[in-house]
C-alpha cells in the first residue's frame, strides 16, 4: 500500500511540472511587460533595464523557467508579487485557509443534501418526490453559482436581513457562501447517488438481505449505500476541483478574503506571479485530493485494495 | 450489352436504397425515443425558442441593446419595460434578447473548436496507441489537473478580454475532456472486424478513422457537445463576471450581472433576469443532453 502511495506521489511530479510549464508559458506569452506594471509607464529605459536584470526577465525563456522551478523545489518560492513586493508563497498561505474552509463547508453542504436526497429519490423511484428532486438537481447544475449567491444576498440579506451579505468572520457569514458554492456539487452528487443506488438496490444480494428480514433502513444505509459509494466518491473528487474553481467567483461576490479573490484581484492588476502561483497551488491541492480519492477507494472496496497490493508482489 | 449495363447499375442503386432506409429508420427510432422523453422535449422546445430569439432579435427586442435614456434609469418591471431598465436607462428585456446571440455564439463556436481539436487529438491517440497515445494522454492529464474554470481564467488572463478570446479560452479548456471521450470510444471500436476488413481492402488510416470509426463513436460526442455548450455558456458568464470576458456595452448575460452587482441592494431586476436567462438556457441544454444520451444508447438508461 505504501509503495502504491509512493508510486502515485512520484507520478504526480511530471503532471505538476507540466502544469507549471503550461501556466508559466501562458504568462510568459502575455502581452504587456512586468516592468511597466511595476514602475509605471513613465519610468526611464535605464530603470526598466535594471529591473529586468534584477527579476531575471532578460534571460531566455528556458533559463527563466528553470530558475522558477528551482526556486519552487528548493525554497518553496513562487516568486514575488508585483503589487506589494511580498513573496507569493506567503500571500497564498495566508489566504488559503479561508478558501479551504469555504470549500470544506461547501462540500459538507453538498454531501448532507446530495446523498440523502439521492438515496430517497432512488428508493422512491418515479414518485412525486423523485421527480421533484430530479428537477431541482437539474436546476442545481444549471444555475451559475455567482448569480445564485447574489440572489441569496437579495433574499436573505437585503429583504429578510437575517444573514450578512459579505465578509467571512464567523458562522453566520459562512452560511450563504457555503450554500452558493455547494449547490452545484450537491446536485451532481444527488444525480450520481440516485443512478448508482438504482443499480445497486436491484441486485440479488439486496433482495437476499431483505428476505432475511433486515430492516429497510439498515438494508439501504448499511448494505446498498456502501456498495454504491465508489461512483459517488469519484464524483465527490471531481466536484472538489469544481468547488475550488467555483470559490474564485463566489469569493468575489461575497467579498471573502480568500485565494480566489486574491487571484481575481491579481488578474485585474496584471500581477502575473500571483496568478501563476495561485493556479499552481490549486492544481497541487487538486492532485492531492485525487490521490486521497484513490486511497479512499481502497478503504471502501477491499477488491480495489487487493489490486493495489497485488502490484506490490513480484511477478 | 444494353441489358447488362442496366443490371450492373441496378444493384448498387438498390443497395443505396436499403442503406438509406436503414439509416433513416435508425434516426427515426432515436428521434422516437427522444420524443417520448418529456423533459428532453421541454429542453428542446426552450432551445428552439432561444435560437429563434437569437435569429429574430431585431424584431423581438422593443429597443436597441444600447439605447440609453438616462431619465428612464432604474425603472422596475412594467408594461413598457417588462424586465425594467438599468442604470443607463437601457431596456433589460432587449439586452437579454440580444444577449442570447452572444451566449449561443460563445457556446457553439467554442464547443465547435473543442470538438474538432478533441476529435483529431483523441483519434490520433486512440488509433495509433503506443508512444503517441502516451504522450497525448499525459498532456491531457496535465490539463485536467487544473480545474476547467481556472484553466479558462488563466488563458483569458493571458489573452486579454474580448469575445473572441473568451471563445478561445473556453474552447481550449474543453479540449482535454473531448480528447478523452473520443479516445475511449475509438478504443472500443477500432478492434472490430469491420475495421479490419476495411484495412484489408487497402483503406488509408485517415479514411478508416473518418469514414468508419468516427461515425460509430458519434453518440458520446453528440451528448458531450450538448452538455459542453451549456458549460461553455456558464463559464463564459463567469469570465465576463470577473471582467475577463465580453466587454460593455455588448449585452452578454454574465457581463450584465457583473454591471448589476453594485446595484444589488435596490434594483433586484437588474440581476434577476440575465441570471434566469443563463439558467434556463443551460437547463435546456442539460435536459436535452441527458435525453439524447438515453435516446442514443437505451442500454444506459436504468
Amino acid at each position: 500500500m505504501y509503495k502504491f502511495i509512493l508510486k502515485r506521489l512520484i507520478m504526480m511530479i511530471p503532471v505538476l511540472l507540466g502544469v507549471v510549464f503550461i501556466i508559466f508559458s501562458m504568462m510568459y506569452l502575455t502581452p504587456g511587460s512586468p516592468e511597466d506594471m511595476i514602475l509605471g509607464e513613465n519610468a526611464t529605459e535605464e530603470d526598466k533595464q535594471q529591473l529586468r536584470e534584477e527579476l531575471g526577465l532578460d534571460e531566455p525563456f528556458l533559463v527563466q523557467f528553470g530558475t522558477y522551478i528551482f526556486d519552487i523545489v528548493t525554497k518553496g518560492d513562487f516568486g514575488t508579487s508585483y503589487t506589494n513586493g511580498r513573496p507569493v508563497t506567503e500571500e497564498i498561505l495566508q489566504r488559503f485557509p479561508t478558501t479551504a474552509l469555504l470549500a470544506a463547508l461547501s462540500m459538507l453542504v453538498a454531501l448532507c443534501i446530495g446523498i440523502p436526497l439521492g438515496i430517497l429519490a432512488a428508493t422512491k423511484q418515479y414518485s412525486i418526490f423523485d421527480h421533484f428532486a430530479t428537477t431541482v438537481s437539474l436546476f442545481g447544475i444549471s444555475v451559475p453559482n455567482f448569480w445564485l449567491g447574489m440572489m441569496l444576498i437579495i433574499v436573505f440579506s437585503v429583504h429578510l436581513g437575517i444573514l450578512p451579505p459579505s465578509g467571512f468572520y464567523g458562522a453566520e457569514y459562512w452560511i450563504l457562501p457555503a450554500i452558493t458554492v455547494g449547490s452545484g456539487a450537491a446536485a451532481n452528487i444527488m444525480r450520481t447517488t440516485r443512478s448508482t443506488m438504482l443499480e445497486v438496490i436491484r441486485q440479488d444480494y439486496i433482495r437476499c438481505i431483505r428476505a432475511k428480514g433486515q430492516t429497510e433502513g439498515k438494508t439501504i444505509w448499511g448494505h446498498a449505500l456502501r456498495n454504491a459509494l465508489i461512483p459517488i466518491i469519484t464524483v465527490v473528487g471531481i466536484q472538489c476541483g469544481v468547488l475550488l474553481g467555483g470559490t474564485v467567483l463566489v469569493e468575489t461576490v461575497f467579498a471573502i478574503p480568500g485565494l480566489g479573490k486574491l487571484m481575481v484581484d491579481s488578474i485585474k492588476a496584471k500581477n502575473y506571479p500571483m496568478v501563476q502561483g495561485g493556479v499552481l497551488f490549486i492544481a497541487l491541492v487538486f492532485c492531492v485530493i485525487n490521490l486521497l480519492v484513490d486511497l479512499l477507494y481502497a478503504y471502501i472496496d477491499p477488491r480495489i485494495k487487493s489490486q493495489y497490493q497485488a502490484k506490490k508482489r513480484p511477478k | 450489352m444494353q441489358i447488362k449495363r442496366k443490371r450492373v447499375q441496378a444493384v448498387p442503386d438498390r443497395q443505396d436504397d436499403i442503406l438509406s432506409l436503414k439509416k433513416s429508420s435508425q434516426a427515426l427510432e432515436i428521434w422516437g425515443r427522444l420524443v417520448r422523453n418529456k423533459t428532453a422535449m421541454v429542453g428542446l422546445i426552450i432551445l428552439v425558442v432561444l435560437i429563434l430569439t437569437a435569429i429574430f432579435a431585431d424584431y423581438i427586442a422593443p429597443y436597441g441593446y444600447d439605447d440609453q435614456v438616462l431619465d428612464d434609469n432604474f425603472i422596475p418591471p412594467c408594461a413598457e419595460h417588462i424586465f425594467g431598465t438599468d442604470n443607463f436607462g437601457r431596456d433589460i428585456f432587449s439586452r437579454v434578447v440580444y444577449g442570447s446571440r452572444i451566449s449561443l455564439q460563445v457556446g457553439l463556436i467554442s464547443m465547435g473548436f473543442a470538438v474538432i481539436v478533441g476529435c483529431i487529438v483523441g483519434s490520433i491517440a486512440g488509433y495509433y496507441s503506443g508512444v503517441v497515445d502516451n504522450i497525448i494522454m499525459r498532456i491531457v492529464d496535465i490539463m485536467l489537473a487544473i480545474p476547467s474554470i481556472l484553466l479558462a481564467i488563466s488563458i483569458a488572463a493571458a489573452l486579454g478580454p474580448g469575445l473572441r478570446n473568451v471563445m478561445i479560452a473556453i474552447g481550449i479548456g474543453s479540449v482535454p475532456q473531448f480528447s478523452r471521450i473520443v479516445r475511449a470510444s475509438i478504443l472500443t471500436v477500432k478492434e472490430q472486424e469491420y475495421i479490419e476488413a476495411s484495412r484489408a481492402t487497402g483503406a488509408s488510416d485517415l479514411r478508416i478513422i473518418v469514414s468508419h470509426i468516427l461515425p460509430n463513436c458519434i453518440a458520446p460526442i453528440i451528448v458531450q457537445t450538448t452538455l459542453g455548450v451549456g458549460n461553455a455558456i456558464l463559464n463564459a458568464a463567469g469570465l465576463s463576471f470577473i471582467g475577463l470576458g465580453v466587454q460593455p456595452p455588448i449585452p452578454e448575460w454574465g457581463a450584465m450581472l457583473s454591471a448589476a452587482r453594485q446595484y444589488i441592494r435596490d434594483y433586484w431586476w437588474m440581476l434577476t433576469f440575465p441570471g434566469l436567462a443563463i439558467m434556463l438556457t443551460v437547463f435546456a441544454l442539460n435536459v436535452l443532453g441527458d435525453g439524447l444520451r438515453d435516446a442514443l444508447d437505451p442500454r444506459l438508461k436504468s
